[in-house]
């Protein structure tokens, strides 16, 4: 493996972040964090969407979520869990406990105060942030992060079996654009991971252990 | 940016600048290291397989569980074998419960409304701001309108149901409304007007039983359900009455279309003959019984002739029935059952029921009708305070409201002054009428009520005519649901909060009522999915913040307030639930251990206690302390104290149907066809209409009629079948949904809440199913 660049890492690892934010439900707290954040990652939506998606009024967001991926008029429009789209429609199937077991693999849980399922979109960005930053912080030892890498090319698997199904609902539901561009932009963010991955951390197949989601 | 793939140079270039620099508050952080603090559920049991004893809660019965539970997951629940009251069994519904927890749809977390009522636009709020939200409310509608029963609060009978009571009771309005007048509240009435209590049937045993109008194949009741199957084709004799060929009418002996709403023609016959030929138990009627000599002379008139003019059963054939349930006797049954009433003289048409079981001494024996046998639990004596401001309930003093729904064929002198409630109904109170409740809230007498709360009813599709409910909830300032799924009624509240399921919770001790003496709780098998909580939780929640609000307890004394706060929320809803179900069976040493062990107790081995009333000194809960054939309260009231037949003021029109509805064994009424097992089983429902009504009106199978009734018209496919009378139509309940976020069901067949008109049992104030007439044309 090669050693990861630093700073580019740390970009990585905060979009990750940056999209687990987005595909959040925007209470004050997270609102106040993506209004003040999101103008950083103006490169990212440029290259992988249509620009900066724009951010209306947190009353106006917060509706939007529920209705497109909590609960709305016949279905819910973008269920946002792994397991719903990869177990036949249920929800906590072989996917979910996977996502656990890569978790709880390279050290890591669900905070206690979190009400959600590991398997949300959300938290899977969330979880591929954490593992960067483990291989961050070692530096790129694949003997000392190899759960983590695995972890990573393994969760980014798992999203692009479903991520284009649920960017494409969002997009057909959504009643205002800041969904619809971010799940556009969090598309085709999927589909170069793999590249990503092996050009900016040196994680690919070859040096990784993993075994697939739902292989 | 799709096919042009990123390099290192090209993701530095787009991100290095400003993505790279960005620090996220720490705070927002969720997944975090295994070392910090996490929530218990997030360590996963490896390859842990449990078998968890529970008890069902996909309908009424309450059939034992055990639920294989496989790394935290519930994997499959099946039958306990060892439960005496469901016998081993478990049904489509029980086993559909495993999908509960994990569909997408269930309510995941309070929901605020933020568009207009029905609109479906909604923002999610903590349990600390809608527990404050929900005290505010309270406090602002008992400030504005000086009573607190300017709030009404609906339930469905259930092991939380109790604690939603704290809350009412802490909060101290009158105006509650439960289930029971959408269901067998009549049938109660009318047992007990006789008997004092409403017993079970020892199908077990019985050697001979008529059912009328229960489709005990269909409409599962356990144990009775299961106990038909097994014991009926050992010998059992078995008459059904019903308009349709149902699947219990296809075990029986023998089956009578009965004509709609003439069963009580039949069994006063069935009396008639049983007096008249001496056939009767003298030694029971002697000792137990009340008021034979006024019984014997009002049937003198119902001969088996006259009835057959009325319902359509041959006289001989009525004669020959009377003999044989009095030959069986006393294991003969003539069957409670578990219905809603379907005409307004229902409560009278069990009355009789019950008359007949009195005279033949099939009562309190093997084999025949048996009082409900229970085991005392240590009750939780808490007492709320009486508060000044709360007026009594609106339908008790609904003067004259509900005249214009009560047929006037079997006028009751009370329906001027409101239905009769307690003393004469031997119904709590607390139950209320539907039917006299919405009338009084839409006329805004005897005061307005302005704020509802709901815990797991959906009247918006269980009480008839849908637009009544949809306007009493315009008048409404705050609407508050307690709910699993986004039921109908959810859908047009304000606040809604999400109701752990009963897998994922702790649930009190209940008995079960029964032959057999046995009790039930819950304990959860799996950690819950969601920020969902329980009743028991919610009213702590809810009353913790009342108790913050001065106002809230301005019309009561001080003393009675620091009382309230030790005893309700010290004392009990701040305590482990726990330790409120270990108080429960504190008599019975080593219950709570065979509680967890097997999902329920039973003190001696669940064995059936027959003959507890059987003796001459016992003291029956009537008036006279006798069965009473004659009811000395009814007479009081001004009601007929006789089960006297009264003709039908109305009758089906030339052109027209009457409405019956059912269940299927695989649904329960509104609240399980969203489950996507149990959809599997069946997608919609569709009107049963006879076959030569059918060619008349140009109708083939599967053809798209309309249904239309005095109040509204549904759209549904017809099964043409030879199986109903021509002059009915039928369909299951539970269809034709009002909420969008009833995925699977949504606007799926028709609903008949929307069909019926609201008529009124002239006793219970029940609403009655089968008192609708409609028309039908092909679309």
């Amino acid at each position: 493996m090669k050693n990861p660049n630093l700073q580019a890492a740390l970009a990585l690892k905060n979009i990750f972040f940056c999209l687990g934010l987005i595909f959040r439900y925007p209470d004050e707290t997270v609102y106040t964090e993506i209004r003040q954040k999101l103008e950083a990652f103006d490169g990212f939506f440029s290259e992988y969407g249509e620009g900066l998606p724009p951010l209306p009024r947190v009353s106006d967001l917060q509706g939007e979520y529920v209705s497109l991926f909590v609960n709305n008029k016949g279905f819910v429009p973008a269920l946002p869990y792994a397991s719903f789209h990869m177990d036949q429609g249920q929800l906590m199937g072989r996917t979910y406990f996977r996502i656990r077991h890569i978790l709880e693999e390279s050290g890591f849980r669900l905070d206690a105060s979190a009400p959600e399922l590991e398997d949300h979109l959300s938290i899977l960005l969330e979880s591929c942030a954490a593992l960067v930053r483990i291989i961050i912080e070692k530096n790129g030892d694949s003997s000392k992060c190899q759960n983590a890498n695995a972890g990573l090319l393994e969760l980014r698997s798992c999203m692009e079996h479903w991520v284009d199904d649920f960017a494409e609902k969002v997009t057909l539901h959504a009643s205002m654009d800041f969904y619809r561009i971010s799940s556009e932009a969090l598309k085709n963010f999927i589909h170069d991971l793999d590249n990503i991955f092996n050009q900016v951390l040196g994680v690919n197949q070859k040096n990784s252990h993993i075994t697939e989601v739902n292989r | 940016m799709i096919g042009n793939k990123m390099t290192r140079r090209k993701f530095l270039g787009i991100s290095a600048a400003s993505a790279a620099g960005v620090a996220f508050a720490p705070a927002l952080t969720r997944v975090v290291r295994a070392s910090e603090k996490t929530n218990d559920y997030s360590i996963l049991p490896k390859g842990k397989r449990e078998f968890i004893a529970s008890n069902c809660d996909m309908c009424v019965n309450k059939c034992g569980i055990i639920c294989e539970v496989v790394e935290g997951k519930l994997h499959k629940i099946n039958p306990n074998p060892k439960n005496i009251k469901s016998r081993g069994m478990l049904c489509a519904k029980g086993n559909a419960g495993a999908a509960l927890p994990y569909s997408p749809d269930r309510l995941k977390t309070p929901l605020l409304r933020t568009g207009k009522r029905g609109e479906g636009k909604w923002k999610e709020i903590s349990w600390d701001e809608a527990f404050k939200l929900v005290a505010k409310n309270l406090a602002d509608l008992k400030e504005k309108y000086q009573n607190r029963s300017c709030v009404a609060f609906a339930s469905t009978e259930g092991f939380q149901e109790e604690f939603y009571y704290y809350l009412v009771n802490s909060f101290g309005s009158m105006n509650t409304v439960r289930h029971t007048t959408l269901c067998l509240s009549s049938n109660i009435q009318g047992w007990s007007s006789v008997f004092g209590v409403f017993p079970d049937a020892d199908l077990q045993h019985a050697e001979y039983v008529i059912m009328l109008g229960s489709d005990r194949a269909q409409a599962l009741i356990t144990p009775d359900s299961v106990d038909f199957q097994r014991f009926k084709p050992k010998g059992q004799k078995l008459i059904v009455l019903d308009p349709r060929f149902t699947e219990t009418a296809a075990k029986a002996d023998r089956w009578y279309p009965v004509k709609p709403r003439t069963d009580q023609a039949f069994v006063l016959a069935l009396i008639n003959v049983i007096i008249s030929e001496n056939l009767y138990d003298h030694a029971f009627v002697e000792t137990y019984t009340y008021g034979f000599e006024e019984l014997k002379n009002l049937v003198v008139e119902y001969t088996p002739e006259w009835a057959q003019a009325k319902c359509e059963i041959p006289a001989d054939e009525i004669r020959q029935i009377a003999r044989e349930f009095a030959y069986h006797a006393p294991r003969s049954v003539i069957y409670p059952g578990r219905r809603s009433a379907f005409y307004p003289n229902e409560v009278y048409i069990r009355q009789t029921f019950a008359i007949l079981a009195a005279i033949c001494g099939c009562w309190d024996t093997i084999g025949a009708v048996v009082p409900k046998s229970s085991v005392k639990l240590n009750m939780h004596n808490v007492i709320f305070p009486f508060f000044m401001l709360s007026q009594p309930r609106v339908d008790k003093q609904a003067v004259g409201l509900v005249k214009d729904v009560v047929p006037d064929s079997v006028a009751c002198p009370m329906v001027g002054t409101g239905l009769p409630v307690d003393s004469c109904a031997f119904l709590s109170e607390k139950d209320g009428s539907w039917g006299s409740f919405r009338e009084a809230v839409l006329q805004d007498n005897p005061y307005p009520v302005r704020g509802f709360f709901c815990f797991k009813q959906n009247p918006v599709q269980s009480v008839p005519n849908v637009q009544k409910t949809l306007t009493m909830f315009e008048k409404m300032e705050f609407i508050c649901v307690i709910e699993q799924q986004m039921s109908d009624t959810a859908w047009y509240a304000d606040l809604v909060l999400p109701h752990s399921t009963y897998l994922e919770s702790w649930d009190p001790v209940h008995n079960l009522g029964g032959i057999e003496p046995i009790v039930e709780f819950r304990q959860p098998v799996i950690k819950p999915l969601f920020d969902t909580k329980t009743m028991f939780e919610i009213a702590g929640g809810i009353i913790h913040e009342m108790v913050k609000i001065p106002s809230l307890w301005d019309d009561i004394e001080p003393a009675d307030f620091e009382a309230f706060k030790k005893d309700i929320l010290e004392g009990v809803l701040d305590k482990p639930i726990v330790e409120y179900i270990q108080h429960q069976v504190l008599e019975y040493p080593g219950a709570f251990e065979e509680l967890l062990k097997e999902g329920f107790y039973t003190p001696d081995g669940g064995k059936a206690r027959y003959g507890s009333t059987r003796n001459p000194d016992f003291r029956f809960k009537t008036k006279t302390g006798k069965i009473e054939l004659f009811n000395e309260r009814y007479k009081e009231f001004g009601l007929f104290p006789l089960p006297k037949y009264c003709e039908p003021s109305a009758l089906p029109g030339p052109d027209q149907y009457r409405f019956l509805v059912g269940r299927t064994a695989w649904n329960t009424h509104t609240s399980t066809q969203n489950n996507p097992y149990l959809w599997e089983i069946q997608k919609e429902n569709t009107i049963w209409i006879n076959t030569a009504e059918a060619k008349k009106l140009g109708i083939s199978q599967g053809d798209e009629v309309r249904v239309k009734s005095k109040v509204s018209e549904q759209t549904i496919k017809a099964y043409v079948t030879e199986k109903i009378r021509p002059d009915c139509v039928f369909y299951v309940n539970g269809w034709g949904r009002q909420s969008p976020w009833m995925s699977q069901i949504y606007k799926r067949g028709a609903s008949e809440s929307e069909i019926l008109e609201d008529v009124l049992d002239t006793i219970s104030g029940s609403m009655c199913m089968h008192e609708t007439f409609v028309t039908i044309t092909k679309i």
